[in-house]
């Protein structure tokens, strides 16, 4: 299999009840706003790769 | 509390998640819970201010990767057990009036890859044996939120229509050393009448059998098996014949067409499908604009579907609607 270029930057984020949230950003050069939420813990950064 | 409860007529399982009676139903505009959190607003879903693309554990879930044990005992003929397995929600877009149709054309790619990532990371659990990823769209099929979205449930087993397509296909490829979908899209070319917008590397047609008016399918011309073994020319071709596809729809009766809409692809339970094809299958619960197909008596109690117009009819009605081809698409975008 290729591996392709990266194409999305995908950040896991685990919430207060236990639940995560991901977030896949196609512009890793875009700076999110983060709004502070008690307890949101990031728990994991990983760049996503595309296998072809 | 969700639990999977046997059905020994049917031989299937029913996932009962008495929770899901609580979820959120319709709210207005500025309380969507699928909105990003505006500064001093209200702390919806996704805690930011702004996002891409957006996937998250469902509040509401029919399956948790923890389950809590059965309320009842499990007996011979009713056997039960913990419903274990994922329920993710995908944000497509943080616009909340958006729709898939609408979008453009890049961001419907950024979306095929998120499915691609999911199918791929659900698929590696070892208590996952299907990921099934869908969109309801429309009050006419229940949505309970409008904002742009669509759900995967990771099963713990492989669903029954998926095991009875699977069982057809496997059946077909030992008579005729041949995929039975690949059999099926050569009669179609062949007859050409039910085919409804085409792409490079994809098709979508209303099936010979079609069970709904504007049921369609839509798959890629050569065998895949699943969306792990797309290249990055297919996503591109898939974003164009889906977009296609949804312009006709919404073009069709002048208004955001409501759909179900499911992705079918191999099983993630460690065999090998190389009988099986990849495909979509949209189910529109619209017969008119003002007229909605129900499954009553007869689809209901007896599982035969009664479909009121012939599929060579409504892909030529789809046909010559909306983009004609993939250039008109691109053009949309200008």
């Amino acid at each position: 299999m290729q591996q392709a270029k990266i194409d999305f930057k995908k950040e896991k984020v685990l919430m207060p009840d236990g639940r995560y949230l991901l977030f896949f950003d196609f512009n890793p050069n875009a700076k999110d706003q983060v709004i502070p939420k008690a307890n949101s813990i990031q728990i994991e950064e990983s760049e996503g790769t595309k296998d072809v | 509390m969700s639990e999977l409860r046997w059905h020994p007529f049917l031989e299937e399982w029913v996932i009962t998640a008495t929770h899901r009676q609580e979820r959120t139903f319709l709210p207005p505009k500025d309380y969507c819970p699928l909105c990003p959190t505006k500064p001093g607003g209200f702390p919806t879903e996704v805690p930011r201010e702004d996002y891409d693309i957006v996937v998250f554990e469902n509040k509401f879930p029919s399956f948790r990767s923890n389950p809590s044990q059965p309320v009842v005992e499990a007996t011979t003929v009713s056997p039960v057990k913990p419903a274990q397995g994922i329920c993710e929600v995908v944000l497509y877009s943080s616009e909340h009036s958006a729709t898939l149709t609408t979008m453009p054309l890049t961001r419907i790619r950024n979306l095929l890859l998120v499915w691609q990532d999911r199918y791929r990371e659900l698929s590696a659990l070892d208590f996952i044996k299907y990921v099934l990823i869908f969109e309801n769209k429309g009050e006419a099929v229940g949505v309970t939120l409008h904002h742009p979205h669509g759900q995967i449930y990771a099963f713990p087993f492989v669903p029954p229509k998926i095991e009875k397509e699977l069982d057809a296909s496997a059946k077909y490829y030992q008579n005729n050393k041949q995929c039975l979908f690949c059999a099926t899209l050569e009669e179609e070319y062949r007859d050409g009448r039910r085919i409804v917008f085409e792409g490079e590397k994809f098709v979508a047609f209303i099936p010979f059998f079609a069970r709904y008016p504007y049921e369609t399918y839509l798959a890629p011309k050569k065998h895949r098996a699943s969306m792990n073994e797309f290249i990055a020319e297919d996503l591109d071709d898939l974003a164009l014949t889906l977009k296609g596809l949804l312009v006709k729809y919404d073009s069709l009766f002048n208004l955001s067409f409501p759909y179900i809409m499911v992705i079918h692809q191999a099983p993630t339970d460690g065999k090998d499908y190389p009988d099986y094809h990849f495909h979509f299958e949209f189910y529109p619960p619209l017969r008119a604009a003002s007229k909605l197909k129900y499954l009553a008596g007869c689809e209901s109690g007896a599982g035969n579907y009664i479909n009121d117009t012939l599929a060579e009819e409504k892909a030529a009605e789809l046909r010559e609607i909306g983009p004609k081809n993939i250039r008109e698409v691109l053009a949309l975008e200008k």
